[in-house]
């Protein structure tokens, strides 16, 4: 144990004083949260899938409904209210309109006819583009409907008056969208770079053997090394945490205890990734590359910096079959939905699995020089 | 009980027999060399009884300990430096052999073992700003950790230049001192003869011979060479007569005689030059080193 927290604190150490280190697992982190939350915060390209409900059931409504299929930028998709509100849980569908029962009589009586939008504030930018595109589309054939039935009244404002309502409770903005996504990517590189690179390096410099002639089993020293990463990966959770809430005031929902399980859970799985990487790869050099050629396409891939919503079908298949898309996904439901880890139970078992996989061919394949 | 007791040791990699059916035993508490050039197969052979590699046949007894059934009591009472280990850069000395020590039940304090390697004032640099000797220096103290019975030191001067050579040997002497056995290799004749009590000089995977560095050169070279100039020509058998002189050649102008009983020469040198009137000067005499025992089994020079 002696031996353990000793090694745990020189790592610790060995870190403080690699400033381009600290730079990659802390600084890199706060500024990507940061030139991401100010540049891509206003997106505005998307497919929208729309569900829409007739509650009035009158040439009016229809009319409205004819139109907006027309756009192609929407997809329509009709169905029971309830059904299409589940859809949109699911994430199936961007938004649902309705339109309210007595729509063509409040217009007849020249008051706006009421509409109301249901959107998954949960998906942030989604929602965002979802209603301001619904709102201007309204607006547009509210402008037409009032040339033809009311030349007098002006504003599309005054003949459909849409309410805005989200089936989430949360109110989220997009960097309470991409702080769980940053958290994990954050895991993933400083588990893969972080741990591969230390653990080849120690291989090259003749540290394990220099270990090996001692009494310390080889085994205590890499799991010392790996604890070490780890308490190194929490740390980096803890501070990203932190000023996401202290600068971005973040909104958490969550129960801490699923969070920090799923930080734990994800960093080690990634850490299990590293030191696979250490086990096949013989100098520095190759370590760097095969963590760069791992990491980078799952930093773009994996849907933490974006919803999958907004890609493009191919890519979105592809984030599917990246870990970190899972811990990106659990780490959002359970840090801002506030859900529990049974409704994330597939994402926990892809990583975890993903790990203990990793962590058993590490083993299988480890070479002490 | 030997410290070390090498039976038929035996190391192929592929079909290079690296070490190759070795036997040799240390005494307790002696300075014993490995003495060889490079790829000899000092390395393998040292690290075998570190426990560091498995023989492919052959015992290795450590202090009666087998190094395949007792590793890790083994490990408890050596203290190895390796021959090419780097240590953590953002380390400093002191953190550098605290650490290690913590891999060991018995340990020696931190800085005692800088002052027993002359590293005070270096206690709280960081590793990657120390030179070269500093940095043997180093792996040498943390060989020291555990306070071992027996050290091993693979090559601790190659590289370092004569000045910070010699530190290294004080460092060496003494663990004379402290009573401890010291395994060494080298590549250096003079580091052997000047350090080890016993040699065993290796080339091609096995043990060519054993002993005393001085034991070694009277078996196998024990002729002097001496050289000196006469101010007047005085013929080969005049010298050939000298007591003791195997052998005359000229050299530079002078006169290069080979003899077993270098004191009966000198003063024959001397007796011939007055009986022939002429006058001996520019004397100097070479004992054969180990260089010259090397040479004269293998036919070849250590340091090619």
């Amino acid at each position: 144990m002696k031996q353990f927290f000793k090694f745990v604190g020189a790592s610790l150490k060995m870190t403080y004083r690699e400033k381009i280190a600290l730079f990659w697992m802390f600084l890199f982190p706060l500024l990507l949260m940061l030139m991401l939350g100010t540049i891509f915060g206003h997106s505005n390209q998307a497919n929208i899938t729309l569900g829409v409900v007739d509650r009035d059931n009158s040439q009016v409504t229809k009319t409205i409904t004819d139109r907006l299929a027309k756009i192609s930028a929407f997809k329509l998709s009709k169905g029971s209210e309830s059904d299409l509100k589940q859809k949109l849980v699911d994430g199936k569908l961007n938004a649902i309109l309705i339109l309210n029962q007595g729509f063509q009589a409040s217009i007849f009586q020249h008051k706006p006819g009421e509409a109301t939008i249901y959107v998954d504030r949960s998906s942030p930018t989604v929602s965002q583009i979802t209603s301001t595109a619904l709102n201007q589309v309204m607006g547009e054939i509210g402008v037409g409907m009032a040339k033809q039935v009311m030349p007098n009244v002006i504003g599309p404002g005054d003949i459909i008056k849409v309410t805005e309502k989200s089936l989430t409770s949360t109110d989220m903005r997009y960097v309470d969208f991409i702080v769980p996504g940053i958290l994990a990517m954050t895991l993933m590189t400083s588990g893969l770079l972080g741990l591969s690179l230390s653990m080849v390096q120690n291989r090259e410099k003749g540290i394990l053997r220099r270990v090996k002639v001692s009494p310390l089993p080889l085994s205590r020293f890499l799991g010392s090394e790996i604890s070490a990463a780890l308490v190194m990966s929490l740390i980096q959770a803890a501070v990203l945490l932190l000023v996401g809430w202290a600068v971005f005031r973040i909104h958490i929902n969550g129960n801490w205890l699923y969070i920090w399980f799923l930080i734990i859970l994800g960093a080690a799985a990634f850490l299990a990734m590293g030191f696979l990487i250490a086990s096949v790869t013989k100098t520095l050099k190759t370590a760097e590359m095969a963590s760069n050629a791992i990491t980078f396409p799952m930093m773009f891939l994996s849907g933490v910096f974006f919803p999958l919503a907004i890609l493009p079908g191919f890519l979105a298949v592809i984030a599917k079959c990246l870990p970190l898309y899972y811990l990106g996904d659990a780490l959002r439901k359970v840090m801002i939905q506030g859900k529990s880890l049974s409704n994330v139970w597939l994402d926990v078992l892809v990583v975890a699995g993903m790990g203990i996989i990793c962590f058993i061919a590490a083993i299988k394949l480890f070479r002490w020089e | 009980m030997p410290a070390i007791q090498v039976t038929d040791l035996t190391k192929k990699y592929e079909d290079l027999k690296a070490v190759d059916e070795v036997s040799f035993h240390v005494e307790d508490r002696e300075i014993f060399g490995i003495l060889g050039p490079n790829g000899a197969g000092k390395t393998t052979t040292l690290e075998m009884i570190e426990t560091l590699r498995q023989p492919d046949s052959g015992e290795i007894l450590v202090e009666g300990l087998d190094v395949r059934k007792d590793a890790k009591k083994i490990k408890e009472i050596i203290g190895v430096q390796l021959q090419t280990t780097v240590f953590f850069d953002n380390l400093s000395v002191h953190e550098t052999i605290d650490l290690f020590g913590s891999f060991y039940s018995r340990r020696i304090s931190p800085d005692e073992l800088l002052e027993r390697v002359g590293l005070q004032e270096k206690r709280d640099s960081m590793l990657n700003e120390l030179s070269g000797g500093q940095h043997k220096r180093v792996s040498i103290a943390l060989a020291l950790v555990n306070d071992p019975r027996i050290v091993f030191l693979d090559e601790p001067t190659t590289g370092l230049d004569p000045q910070v050579r010699r530190n290294i040997w004080e460092i060496v002497e003494s663990l004379r001192d402290a009573e401890k056995t010291v395994i060494i290799t080298s590549h250096y004749i003079e580091e052997a003869e000047h350090l080890c009590d016993r040699v065993a000089i290796m080339d091609l995977g096995k043990i060519i011979t054993i002993g005393s560095p001085a034991e070694l050169i009277d078996r196998y070279s024990p002729e002097s060479n001496i050289s000196f100039t006469l101010s007047r020509e005085v013929s080969h058998d005049v010298l050939a007569k000298i007591p003791g002189v195997t052998e005359v050649r000229d050299s530079n102008g002078g006169y290069l005689l080979t003899t077993v009983t270098p004191q009966e020469t000198l003063v024959g040198i001397f007796t011939a030059a007055y009986e022939n009137d002429a006058v001996a000067d520019d004397v100097s005499m070479r004992r054969a080193t180990l260089e010259d025992v090397f040479l004269k089994i293998t036919g070849k020079r250590i340091r090619a």
